[in-house]
């Protein structure tokens, strides 16, 4: 279904059930991870949240933040964000949102952007997706991300880039 | 009109409906939104203007319920072949 919507590498929410495909990674919780032993597979360690992001000079295990708004974790990000850190936003939750505050939403996206590239940070879109019928086509995501005022061709690049810094070199 | 075709006249609306909200009724009166054809119980196959094509595929994403765009072309003809092809795969 993936390669059906253009999309090559998937998220997987992991735990501790493995799921076979190269084009996979897993995505694990923070808290799992202690627990989980992964040896034999590309994966990112996710978190939603705030606190469990430390200072921006301690080290930490967290590839990716899950963003929910960004309006009310902006000031505590800017202290604990790192460079080179993930921060994910879910489209799954903008579905259900009225035309005006998919408006905010995408001024939210905007600022994120912005507070992205001034941190070094590599801002990451998702479906959100919970079953295959929530996928969002690569079409789309690049309609979405053209409305954001980013351009697609170097969103993908940089994600590109970003996922084979994270996941391959470890 | 079989169940098909009704269900897809109404994904048609659905997607009008969340375009209007997203974009405005101009706009979405612009796109030329309309439906095709359906194929089985969940394949809607719809046509737009290219100029508006962009918040078509986002409003597409961005309606509840659920709504997946499979592909796209420019014929008729192309979009059967490919969707066929992928039925294959």
């Amino acid at each position: 279904m993936a390669k059906n919507l253009a999309i090559d590498i998937l998220g997987f929410g992991y735990n501790n059930t493995k799921v076979e495909g190269e084009n996979i990674i897993y995505r694990i919780n923070v808290k799992l991870l202690s627990s989980s032993v992964i040896t034999d597979h590309p994966y990112l360690v996710v978190s939603e949240n705030i606190n469990e992001l430390r200072s921006s000079t301690a080290s930490s295990p967290i590839d990716l933040f899950v963003v929910r708004d960004f309006q009310r974790v902006d000031n505590t990000l800017k202290m604990k964000v790192k460079s080179g850190m993930g921060l994910e936003v879910h489209l799954a939750n903008v579905r259900k949102m009225t035309g005006w505050q998919v408006g905010k939403w995408l001024n939210q996206i905007r600022k994120l952007y912005k507070f992205c590239k001034s941190t070094n940070c590599q801002i990451i879109f998702s479906s959100g997706a919970t079953s295959v019928l929530e996928m969002i086509s690569g079409p789309s995501f690049d309609a979405i991300l053209k409305i954001c005022d980013i351009a697609p061709e170097s969103y993908w690049r940089e994600l590109g880039d970003w996922i084979e810094s994270k996941c391959y070199m470890r | 009109m079989h169940g098909g075709q009704q269900d897809g006249i109404e994904i048609v609306d659905l997607i009008k409906e969340r375009n209007s909200e997203l974009f405005g009724y101009i706009s979405t009166e612009r796109s030329s939104i309309r439906f095709i054809q359906s194929q089985g119980v969940n394949l809607v196959i719809i046509s737009c203007k290219l100029k508006g094509l962009d918040n078509i595929l986002s409003t597409i994403a961005l309606t509840d319920p659920p709504l997946v765009t499979l592909h796209m072309s420019g014929t008729l003809k192309r979009l059967g072949k490919s969707i066929l092809s992928k039925e294959l795969t």
